[in-house]
């Protein structure tokens, strides 16, 4: 479980540039919700992720993960129990490094990194089936470096890193706003099974409001750095695009 | 150019290995461009001599050189990373520092190594010349196999990925400071050990050995990439070794200048050019590639 209390951001504080990007928020959020935030560009919804992710700390208020406060918790303290998928394909990647490199680091993202050789047959054969889900044929080329391949092959293969080690939440910041309409679907789909299998809490940043009504049990609409409308579960399933669409427009 | 010329010039070249490794490890895998390597080079030869003239074992006084090289890394590297200051300005402290440290611990400019035991001499058979060949090969195997086994192993795989994408290794629980302090440690580490072999090969240590090396070190990284081109990034073993190589061409090219009757006043400059030379070679051919 995940609790916001009071959380306010504000970047550049006391400049001319003053953001305020989260201006008092609470939000409880529950294990096993998948959670659609919307909102119109430097409405906070990129924010509201980083502060879960810990890329900065909240200026006021505080953030429990199940009620201990991880305020003071750095990024890399708190990857053992979040995975992420970045708006950029090319970001959850490194480029330089083969497949199977780049898999070995997202296997070992709760444990330490050893000096010893983990790249083993096992964990070929265990990478290899679990790219073959794809049907990309990219189970073959675990060797050739990441930035031989497309966009959306990198972002599928960040989505599949994701679920390599263990893992409680998903957070998903416009993952797809770069790919084409093929590997988005591909990449939608792959991050519905994942999460259901794996019963993950996600976060998912979109411009797509149909992504509100596929997906997710629960849709937040943000403005202005605030949580300006909530659909539950039950409100959901009633939720029309056009509904949505005026509260755009408004 | 006669051959002992050439033949210099490849212990030379073999000799400064380590220091390309530094550099590698510095500006290829961590995207740093580090002046601590000048200073940390010179310390190298300053700990091997005064160790080497107390009667410490060279190989004992080569160690304690990578050990403090390592350190002068590490203050680079946390003040780069704990103070937030510029990579390039961290290491133009450190190496700052270590020119005053270095005279300091020699306590005058230079420091002869005549007639006392060296790396190049333990081996009990053979001619003098025999002996060094054999002893540096050893030394770069060791050192070339060591480093493939680290950064192919996790930790390497997660040290590589610093460099490569921070963002995602941070995503992947990795401290990324921590990372690159020791990161530059290592680099520094083996630069002080090229400065330790060279003290031993040239027969002293002096606190000026250090000035402008960080470019032999970049051009023999720059040079084994121009030569052996795309293949390096099949594998590490392949990169490790064309910055070998990479090393013992660049100190030929110098070698080959001076040979040709270029003023040995020039050295400085001709490194310089020939390392600019590298650079425009490799920007032509990916012009014509395009």
């Amino acid at each position: 479980m995940i609790q916001f209390e009071n959380i306010s951001k504000t970047f550049h504080s006391g400049e001319a540039m003053e953001i305020k990007a989260v201006v008092n928020i609470n939000l409880q959020i529950n294990s096993g919700d998948f959670i659609v935030v919307v909102g119109a560009n430097g409405s906070g919804k990129s924010t509201l992720l980083n502060l879960i992710a810990g890329t900065y700390p909240p200026e006021q208020g505080n953030l429990f993960f199940d009620k201990k406060n991880v305020n003071q918790q750095q990024e890399h303290q708190r990857a053992k129990s979040i995975a992420r998928l970045f708006q950029n394909p090319l970001s959850g990647t490194a480029p330089e490094l083969s497949i199977i490199e780049n898999f070995r680091l997202a296997a070992l993202r709760t444990s330490a990194k050893k000096i010893s050789i983990g790249i083993n047959q096992e964990f070929r054969n265990r990478v290899s089936n679990r790219i073959q889900l794809l049907g990309m044929g990219l189970e073959n080329k675990l060797d050739h470096p990441m930035e031989q391949l497309s966009g959306g092959q990198r972002q599928a293969l960040t989505l599949l890193m994701s679920t390599m080690d263990e893992c409680k939440i998903l957070l998903m910041d416009e993952p797809t706003s770069a790919l084409d309409p093929r590997s988005t679907e591909i990449i939608m789909n792959l991050a519905k099974n994942i999460i259901q299998e794996k019963k993950l809490m996600a976060l998912l940043v979109t411009h797509r409001l149909k992504d509100c009504i596929q997906f997710g049990n629960r849709v937040l609409v943000m403005d202005s750095g605030k949580i300006k409308m909530e659909f539950s579960a039950a409100e959901k399933e009633n939720l029309k695009l056009e509904t949505l669409q005026k509260l755009f427009l408004a | 150019m006669n051959s002992e010329f050439l033949l210099t010039a490849l212990m030379q070249g073999m000799a400064f290995a380590g220091l390309g490794f530094g550099i590698y490890i510095s500006l290829r895998i961590f995207n740093i461009p580090d002046i601590t390597t000048d200073g940390s080079y010179a310390l190298g030869g300053v700990v091997t001599a005064i160790c080497i003239t107390s009667g410490i074992h060279p190989l004992a006084a080569m160690f304690l050189a990578g050990i403090a090289g390592a350190i002068a890394g590490m203050c680079s590297g946390l003040i780069h990373t704990k103070l937030k200051v510029n990579a390039l300005l961290a290491g133009i402290l450190v190496m700052t520092a270590l020119y005053s440290i270095n005279l300091i611990l020699l306590g005058r400019p230079n420091l002869p190594l005549i007639d006392t035991p060296s790396f190049f001499n333990l081996i009990p058979f053979g001619s003098a010349l025999s002996k060094s060949i054999i002893s540096l090969v050893l030394f770069l195997i060791i050192c070339l196999v060591t480093l493939r086994y680290l950064l192919k192993s996790d930790f390497g795989i997660a040290m590589r990925a610093t460099g490569n994408n921070e963002n995602m290794v941070r995503a992947f629980g990795v401290n990324v400071n921590t990372m690159k302090v020791i990161g530059l440690a290592l680099a520094n580490g083996f630069t002080a050990l090229s400065g330790s072999l060279i003290a031993q090969y040239q027969g002293f240590a002096d606190i000026n050995m250090g000035i402008g090396i960080v470019i032999s070190g970049l051009g023999a990284v720059m040079m084994g990439e121009a030569v052996f081109g795309k293949i390096i990034r099949k594998n590490i073993y392949i990169h490790l070794l064309a910055v070998l190589c990479g090393g013992i061409l660049f100190r030929m090219a110098i070698a080959g200048a001076l040979s040709a009757g270029a003023d040995p006043n020039y050295l400085r400059l001709i490194t310089s050019l020939i390392v600019l030379l590298i650079i425009a070679v490799g920007q032509l051919r990916k012009k014509s590639a395009l």
